[in-house]
């Protein structure tokens, strides 16, 4: 249907209800933007809250090219409808535009090719979203020494948020490194909602949490009748985060074979799911985060060095909290606040001497470490304020002798192990000192080292996994 | 529609996209530029190019080119008032091909927001 014909005889759906129901009344109910465009990409229709969003009204604009209309930064160069086909996803990209009274404006437009009954092409929809409020609360935000749920004011943690958006909005593999707490996972979420990406899918995936073959299939998927117990197909997660973002947790712990098929989809792109020849094109944007050193990795032989180079691309490490200066009191503050709120606690904060022993430690297991502290004392604190009593009690012995702690525990990982737990030992030391008694025992027999120590062969498995301990 | 009283002879410079008068000030790498005698003739008309796309560039080359009069398509209000304030008339939201756009403005035709879907569809598609 032409254009000006649509004008006079709009469109009809017929079937739904008992009565016919013009198109536009459908659209212009649609609280979002919508643009419904011809094969030629000029406009067919405008709702009104796209004739809100650009000033204009559909008489103004019908039948004129969608660039000219919608004036988005995306579209001499960018345009995703130039690559789209009639069965190609529905693609979401963020960019501005400018209105009619010349303000620009940040949207997230998705783009879907309309088919006909026949399956062809019949023309393109575009919705958008006025992302101004989002973005003035992101500088709100900003102005309050926070990146999302990101928080530090220290030279370190700014130069990171100053980073984060723009390494957000290329489609490059980021490799987030960084100590255990120190937030990896919140900051792989953080680039994803600021991506392009961001109405797409973020999935994760802990690469040390399965063995070998589980791990494969859950990430490439695998095809009914694979291997036993395949008793359908099954997508894997790379097929799951299509159009969005895949995190890979502790990639370090990615086995040799997987990091050859792994380094092979960010060549092509292609997945082949496991008992499958025919490979799949998936879009998906690769971010990996690992608390082990990958170069010494590459060196002994553990890691790919040319997979290391895929992801290295961009590299984001997280500082460990006791480079953060500063930034301890401003958590402190800031996670007393939401504890408080959480169990309905009116605290006043932390006394002087508390504030001395908590600014004074060393947080081994960095903002994760301090968040635990903070709800500890808020939940056990009876009075008005956080008193010293309220730490718990490990936090001591580490402040009164760090470096001999650090070196006991060095020594714990690599002597024989004693059985009996000292008062300064945490209970992962100790476990992982009966795991390796138990393995001495058994002369390194697993099914017998579990058997001794009570458990099943894949808790121990996993556990030594945990603990590093190569078996 | 603003109307803006024609003034030749004048300069005319427009950010072009293909044969169109770009839709984004700011997204165009290139500029058509010309003389509109008294008779309404174009005069020594050439296209110059930008290094990449940019408001600023943009701005720069419409004021070393001592450019009188700017015929585009969206554009900030930041960029519109400068230019104003250096005394160039700019007629925005322009929707028709380079050629059509002058020529309305050498008959007196043209207005922000001009429109011609006629010359546009002969012209480059989108």
């Amino acid at each position: 249907m032409h254009t000006s014909e649509w004008l006079d005889h709009p469109l009809t759906v017929q079937g739904l209800t008992q009565a016919q129901v013009p198109l536009p009344r459908i659209l212009n109910r649609i609280p979002f933007c919508v643009a419904l465009l011809d094969t030629s990409k000029r406009v067919v229709f405008i709702n009104r809250f796209m004739e809100a969003l650009l000033g204009v009204t559909l008489e103004q604009v019908a039948g004129l090219p969608c660039q000219h209309v919608v004036r988005s930064n995306m579209c001499a160069s960018r345009c995703p409808l130039k690559i789209m086909s009639p069965d190609s996803e529905s693609v979401c990209r963020e960019g501005d535009i400018i209105d009619r009274s010349r303000e620009r404006i940040p949207v997230r437009i998705t783009f879907a090719p309309v088919q006909d009954m026949e399956g062809n092409l019949a023309g393109w929809l575009e919705c958008f979203e006025d992302l101004r409020a989002h973005k003035e609360l992101e500088e709100t935000r900003s102005t309050a020494y926070s990146f999302g749920p990101l928080l530090g004011h220290s030279r370190q943690i700014e130069a990171l948020f100053r980073m984060v958006p723009g390494v957000a909005q290329t489609d490059s593999s980021v490799l987030i490194t960084g100590e255990t707490g120190t937030g990896k996972d919140i900051l792989a979420e953080v680039i994803h909602q600021q991506s392009e990406r961001a109405k797409g899918p973020f999935v994760k995936v802990n690469c040390g949490a399965l063995p070998e073959s589980l791990l494969e299939s859950e990430l490439f998927g695998h095809q009914k009748g694979a291997f036993t117990g395949a008793t359908a197909n099954k997508p894997g997660r790379f097929k799951l985060a299509h159009l969005g973002s895949l995190f890979l947790t502790e990639i370090g712990d990615l086995p040799k074979p997987l990091q050859v098929k792994l380094l092979s989809f960010l060549d092509d792109q292609v997945i082949y799911p496991l008992g499958s020849t025919k490979g799949v094109q998936v879009d998906v944007r690769v971010i990996a985060a690992t608390n082990r050193d990958l170069q010494s990795m590459v060196k002994e032989g553990e890691f790919r060095e040319d997979l290391l180079f895929r992801l290295n691309v961009v590299r984001l490490h997280l500082p460990p909290l006791r480079e953060r200066e500063g930034d301890v009191r401003l958590l402190l503050d800031h996670f007393l606040q939401v504890f408080m709120n959480k169990f309905r606690k009116q605290l006043s904060g932390f006394s002087e001497e508390c504030l001395g022993v908590l600014l004074n430690y060393a947080y081994p297991g960095n903002v994760r470490e301090l968040k635990n502290i903070v709800e500890f004392a808020v939940n056990v604190c009876q009075g008005s304020e956080i008193e010293v009593g309220n730490l718990p009690s490990y936090i001591f012995q580490t402040v009164e002798h760090p470096p001999e702690a650090q070196e006991h525990e060095g020594a714990q990982a690599a002597g024989p192990a004693p059985i009996q737990p000292s008062s300064e030992q945490s209970w992962p030391e100790v476990e992982r000192q009966m795991i390796l008694k138990a393995l001495v025992q058994a002369k390194g027999r697993k099914s017998v080292a579990a058997k001794l120590l009570g458990w099943g062969r894949s808790t121990l498995w996993r556990k030594m996994k945990q603990y590093e301990i190569e078996g | 529609m603003t109307h803006i009283k024609t003034k030749v002879p004048a300069k005319l410079l427009i950010p072009v996209q293909g044969n169109d008068v770009a839709p984004r000030f700011d997204m165009s790498s290139e500029a058509w530029i010309g003389w509109i005698n008294s008779a309404g003739k174009v005069k020594n008309q050439e296209i110059l190019v930008l290094p990449h796309p940019s408001a600023e560039g943009m701005c720069q080359l419409i004021l070393s080119q001592n450019a009188e009069v700017v015929i585009c398509g969206g554009i900030e209000s930041e960029y519109f008032d400068y230019l104003e304030w250096k005394s160039i008339i700019v007629f925005d939201s322009v929707i028709a091909t380079y050629a059509r756009a002058v020529e309305a403005y050498a008959q007196g035709e043209l207005t922000q927001g001009f429109t011609d879907i006629t010359s546009h569809q002969a012209g480059a598609a989108s």
